[in-house]
C-alpha cells in the first residue's frame, strides 16, 4: 500500500499567505486584463517577489525546496481566491527538466536567476501544427552542425512564450523512420529567446476564447550552441515525461481551487437570492447540482492529493497524475456550469466574474494534455485493453 | 528596542460566519490574526527595523492560535509566546490579567497592539493591561516618529483631529489600522517561520488557577450572540425612468411611510 501519511497535510501557512496575496487582486483586475487581453504582470510580479513560483527550486540555487504538494497548494489558493495561475505557472514547473537531467554547469547558470524571477522560463515548445498529442510524430528538426545544431520547424500553442526570456524546446535530432523506438531520437533544448528574438526566432500570439498569452513560434535556421542541449541526445522524450506528471498534478490542483470558487459562489447565491418568496436554495432542483458538484470536487481533490504525495515521495504516479487531471478538470467543468446555471442571466454579467472563470477553467478538459489521451492512456497502460490509435 | 506584541486571532469575516445556540460554529471557520493586531506587528517590525531589537508576539488560547503566531513570525516576528489553553469564555479582564503574568520579568520597551480585537470590538485589553503593569498608554495611533528607546512621538486619532502625543517607554500602544500596510509573508518567511522560537505556557506555568481563568476569571459574561437580520431585498424599478421614478416615490410613501 502506497504511503499516502503525509496526504492530510493542508500547508495553512502558504494557503494563507497565497490568500493575502490574492485579495490584492480582485475581480475588477482580471476583468480588466481579460477585457484587453493583457497579461497579469503585477500579479506574477508579486508572486515572483513572495518567493511562490521558486517553491520547487532547491534552497542551494535560491529556491524553498519544497514539494509538489506545496506547489498544489499555493496553485489550488490562487484559483480559489477567482485569480488565474496559467499566467506563470509553469515559471513553477518548466525548471523541472533542467533540474533533474541539466549538467551542473547548466544548473548553477540558469536556476537562481529563474528563482529569483530575473530569468523567467515559462515556456515550452512541444505542441506542432501536425503534431498535437501524438507528440513522437514532431517535425521540428536539429540538425547537428559543429559545436552548434540549426533548428527549423514549427511550435503551436507555447503559452507565454512573449513573456519568458528561456523556452523548453523539443526538437527531432534523429529523423523517426531511423529509431527503433519512436520515443527515441527527441531532444530538449533551453533556446535563449533574449538572443534569438526575430534572430531564427519568430512568435506570434494567438487570439483566444480566454486570456491565455498563446503564441505560435517559427523557428527558421535558429543556431542553438550545443552546450544548450539537456541531458543526452536523442533520450529528450523521457526527459519530458516526469515533468508532465508535475504539470498534470497542479494542472488538476487549479482545477480544484476552480471547483472550490465556484462552489462558494453559486452557493452564496443560492442562499441569497430570492424568488417565490424563498432562497432558490431552497428547491431540490438548484441544491442538488451544487452538492454533486462538490462531491465530485472533493473526491477529485483525494486523487490530486494522492498524485502529489507519491510524486514528492519519488514514486511511480503517472496513472495517478493523469487521473488527477482527467477527474479534476471534468469538476471544474461540472462545478462551473452549475455555478452557472444556478445564477442564471446574472452568470453571464461580466462583473460576477462567472463567466470569466467558466471560460478559463474550460481549457483544462483540452489542455495540457486532453481528457481523450487521458482515457486511452488508462484504457492501454492500466487495463491492457487494445492501443485505439 | 525590545517590543511584544500580543495578537488575538479571530473568525475570517470574509467568510460566512454561522451562529448556533448562540455560539460562533467553528467547524469550517477559518481564523486569522485580527487585522489591527496584524497592523501592530507590521508597526513593530519598522520600529525594529530602524533601530535594532526584537518583536515577541504573544497569542492565548487552543492550539489553533499557534497558526497565527506561525504568521505572525513570517511576517518577519522574532518569537512568540503561546498561552496555550481552550479560554472558554474569557473578557478583556480576563485576558489582560493573563497577558500580564506572562509580562512578569520579561525584559520589554514597548508592548505594541491593536486597538480592539476584530471579532469583539470591545477594545479593553491593552487599557487593562496598563493599569494591571502601571505603565503608561496611548490608545488608536495612526502614526509615530523621533523613535528611540526611551521614547518617541505618537499621532492619535480623535474624532476632532490628530493629538501629537510625546511618551517615554516602556509603555503599552494601540493602533489604528491605518497606521500602515502589513506586509505579506513571503515564501522564505513562511519557511523561516517554521525554526523560530515559539515558547509554550500553560496557565498552571504561570501561577494562575482556575479561579482566575474563563468564565471565573472575567468580570463580564456574554449570554447570548445573534446575527444581525438580513436585510431584505431591494426591489428594482426599470423602464423608462418618467414612470419609475413616480412609482419609487408612491412606494417611498406608501410603505416606507417617508413625508414628502
Amino acid at each position: 500500500m502506497n504511503d499516502l501519511s503525509n496526504q492530510t497535510e493542508d500547508f495553512s501557512d502558504i494557503r494563507d499567505a497565497v490568500r493575502s496575496l490574492c485579495q490584492g487582486y480582485p475581480g475588477e483586475y482580471w476583468r480588466e486584463k481579460d477585457r484587453k487581453r493583457e497579461y497579469p504582470t503585477e500579479f506574477v510580479q508579486a508572486l515572483t517577489d513572495s518567493g511562490f513560483l521558486a517553491v520547487l527550486i532547491p534552497e542551494i540555487y535560491g529556491g524553498s525546496e519544497l514539494g509538489i504538494q506545496e506547489a498544489a497548494a499555493i496553485l489550488e489558493e490562487i484559483h480559489k481566491s477567482g485569480c488565474n495561475g496559467a499566467a506563470c505557472h509553469a515559471q513553477m514547473y518548466i525548471m523541472g527538466t533542467l533540474l533533474r537531467h541539466g549538467s551542473e554547469e547548466q544548473k548553477q547558470k540558469y536556476l537562481p536567476g529563474i528563482a529569483s524571477g530575473e530569468l523567467r522560463l515559462q515556456a515550452f515548445g512541444v505542441t506542432e501544427p501536425g503534431s498535437g498529442t501524438d507528440t513522437t510524430s514532431i517535425r521540428t528538426f536539429a540538425k547537428r552542425e559543429g559545436d552548434e545544431y540549426v533548428v527549423n520547424g514549427q511550435k503551436v500553442w507555447t503559452s507565454r512564450a512573449e513573456h519568458s526570456d528561456l523556452m523548453l524546446l523539443l526538437a527531432r535530432t534523429t529523423p523517426k523512420d531511423e529509431v527503433t523506438k519512436r520515443t527515441d531520437g527527441l531532444s530538449v533544448f533551453l533556446v535563449d529567446l533574449r538572443k534569438s528574438l526575430n534572430h531564427g526566432v519568430t512568435i506570434r500570439p494567438i487570439s483566444t476564447m480566454i486570456n491565455h498569452a498563446t503564441t505560435e513560434v517559427f523557428i527558421d535556421d535558429l543556431r542553438i550552441p550545443a552546450e544548450q542541449r539537456i541531458g543526452e541526445e536523442g533520450k529528450g522524450f523521457r526527459y519530458i515525461l516526469d515533468g508532465m506528471n508535475a504539470e498534470r498534478i497542479l494542472i488538476g490542483a487549479e482545477c480544484i481551487g476552480d471547483s472550490r470558487w465556484f462552489i462558494q459562489k453559486a452557493s452564496e447565491y443560492a442562499k441569497d437570492r430570492t424568488v417565490f418568496q424563498r432562497p432558490i436554495g431552497q428547491n431540490q432542483g438548484i441544491q442538488f447540482p451544487i452538492a454533486k458538484a462538490y462531491a465530485q470536487s472533493e473526491a477529485a481533490d483525494l486523487m490530486v492529493r494522492k498524485a502529489a504525495s507519491l510524486f514528492d515521495s519519488g514514486k511511480p504516479c503517472g496513472k495517478e497524475a493523469n487521473m488527477a487531471k482527467l477527474l479534476a478538470a471534468d469538476a471544474s467543468w461540472e462545478a462551473a456550469d452549475v455555478c452557472l446555471q444556478t445564477h442564471g442571466g446574472f452568470g453571464f454579467a461580466e462583473e460576477y466574474d462567472i463567466e470569466r472563470k467558466f471560460r478559463e477553467t474550460r481549457l483544462y478538459r483540452i489542455a495540457p494534455v486532453s481528457t481523450n489521451l487521458i482515457l486511452s492512456y488508462l484504457a492501454e497502460h492500466v487495463l491492457g485493453l487494445p492501443r485505439s490509435f | 528596542m525590545e517590543i511584544i506584541v500580543p495578537i488575538r486571532q479571530v473568525p475570517d469575516v470574509a467568510l460566512n460566519i454561522r451562529v448556533n445556540e448562540g455560539k460562533v460554529v467553528e467547524d469550517g471557520v477559518s481564523f486569522v490574526i485580527s487585522s489591527w493586531d496584524e497592523t501592530a506587528i507590521e508597526g513593530a517590525l519598522q520600529m525594529t527595523e530602524e533601530l535594532g531589537g526584537e518583536v515577541t508576539l504573544l497569542g492565548i488560547g487552543p492550539e489553533r492560535v499557534s497558526e497565527a503566531l506561525r504568521k505572525g513570525l513570517a511576517m518577519g516576528a522574532h518569537k512568540a509566546i503561546h498561552v496555550l489553553y481552550e479560554e472558554g469564555q474569557t473578557d478583556s479582564f480576563g485576558y489582560a490579567k493573563i497577558m500580564a503574568k506572562v509580562m512578569e520579568g520579561r525584559n520589554y520597551d514597548l508592548i505594541l497592539t491593536g486597538k480592539q480585537a476584530q471579532d469583539t470590538d470591545a477594545g479593553l485589553t491593552a487599557s487593562m493591561l496598563a493599569e494591571f503593569l502601571d505603565l503608561p498608554q496611548v490608545t488608536n495611533i495612526i502614526r509615530f516618529s523621533d523613535l528611540a528607546v526611551d521614547g518617541m512621538t505618537l499621532y492619535r486619532k480623535g474624532d476632532h483631529g490628530t493629538e501629537v502625543i510625546g511618551i517615554k517607554l516602556p509603555a503599552v500602544v494601540t493602533v489604528n489600522d491605518s497606521l500602515n500596510e502589513p506586509r505579506l509573508a513571503s515564501m522564505r518567511g513562511i519557511m523561516m517561520a517554521k525554526k523560530k522560537p515559539m515558547e509554550t505556557l500553560s496557565p498552571s506555568d504561570l501561577g494562575m488557577g482556575a479561579e482566575e481563568l474563563g468564565l471565573q476569571g472575567s468580570m463580564t459574561e456574554v449570554l447570548k450572540f445573534e446575527k444581525p437580520e438580513s436585510r431584505k431585498e431591494g426591489e428594482r424599478f426599470e423602464g423608462d425612468e418618467t414612470e419609475t421614478v413616480p412609482m419609487a416615490i408612491q412606494k417611498l410613501v406608501s410603505e416606507a411611510k417617508l413625508a414628502v
